[in-house]
């Protein structure tokens, strides 16, 4: 459920939607939603006639919580399992909004790739995790000497924010 | 409800006079940017990734003229076009089509300046559209 509210959520979820997300009963939904709130890890609101939850942004936890989470339960380690039956990667990253620690949960992942793998495979695992994320993941597949050699407004853009590594 | 008709009842998707000849012009066509995407692919990348991704485009638009449909002329038709080309992919079982979508997404990226194309990308896409094309061409 810390996975959903931390990592998945790109918006607050009601106590109906985490119970579906998360294969639980709404008892067990409700039970542990009052302790996480308790602890100060969530927050929740009411609207009309749901309960609203997110993530408690303030707490002095949050941002490593949501890290740990996120390295351990988010699209990172089934990327970078997927991308290591892979041959000819030299590099892979993640970018975008997905890697800056200070934005939600965007709606999709931006992935590099450095290298020369066969992108048809490449094509096809991604897509793979894209279903078990439930979001879009976008490749973007550079050589290395295009990589090295190239700086165009993207390239530029890529190389100056945060990313998250994987290869 | 077949899966052809959430999208007509959608409003995606409307029904037309089916035009055989119509569709075999937009199949040679899509043929034709395919061989010029390859020609520019080294000149221009960027250029041959939409044409290719244009060529995918127009025979799924003939694919779907042939059974008498068409995309409505609206904001959303290119998406639309994907959710058709995932029903003629689980249709007919050539996976080639399942690709269309993930090229229309990167065609709209990098009309946003959300990224640019390495020769690696190209040639892939302009494999794929020719599959694509190939797998409609086979429904017309």
């Amino acid at each position: 459920m810390l996975a959903e509210l931390f990592v998945f959520a790109q918006q607050p979820l009601s106590l109906s939607q985490l119970a579906q997300r998360t294969g639980t009963s709404m008892g067990g939904v409700h039970k542990e939603v009052e302790r996480l709130e308790r602890s100060g890890l969530v927050i929740s609101k009411t609207s009309g006639r749901s309960r609203l939850v997110e993530p408690n942004r303030s707490s002095p936890v949050y941002t490593e919580l949501r890290s740990l989470l996120t390295k351990s339960m988010g699209p990172e380690p089934l990327l970078r399992e997927a991308l290591a039956s892979i041959g000819g990667i030299h590099e892979a990253f993640i970018f975008g909004s997905w890697a800056d620690p200070d934005q939600m949960a965007p709606h999709d992942i931006d992935l590099m790739v450095i290298g020369d793998p066969d992108p048809g495979q490449v094509y096809n695992v991604v897509s793979a995790v894209e279903a078990e994320v439930g979001r879009p993941i976008n490749v973007v597949l550079r050589s290395e000497d295009e990589w090295a050699g190239t700086a165009g407004a993207f390239e530029r853009a890529v190389r100056s924010r945060p990313r998250i590594q994987l290869v | 409800m077949s899966e052809l008709d959430d999208l007509i009842a959608k409003g995606l998707i409307e029904a037309v006079e089916s035009d055989g000849p119509m569709a075999e012009q937009w199949i040679s066509d899509a043929r034709r940017h395919l061989e010029a995407a390859q020609a520019i692919q080294t000149m221009d990348p960027s250029g041959a990734y939409v044409l290719a991704y244009d060529a995918a485009r127009k025979a799924l638009a003939a694919a779907l003229l042939m059974i008498g449909h068409r995309v409505r002329s609206r904001p959303g038709s290119h998406q639309a076009l994907a959710q058709y080309a995932k029903v003629l992919a689980r249709e007919t079982g050539e996976p080639a089509l399942e690709q269309f979508d993930r090229l229309r997404r990167e065609r709209n990226r990098s009309e946003y300046g959300s990224r640019s194309f390495g020769k690696a990308e190209v040639s892939e896409a302009i494999r794929s559209a020719g599959s694509i094309v190939e797998a409609c061409a086979r429904q017309t």
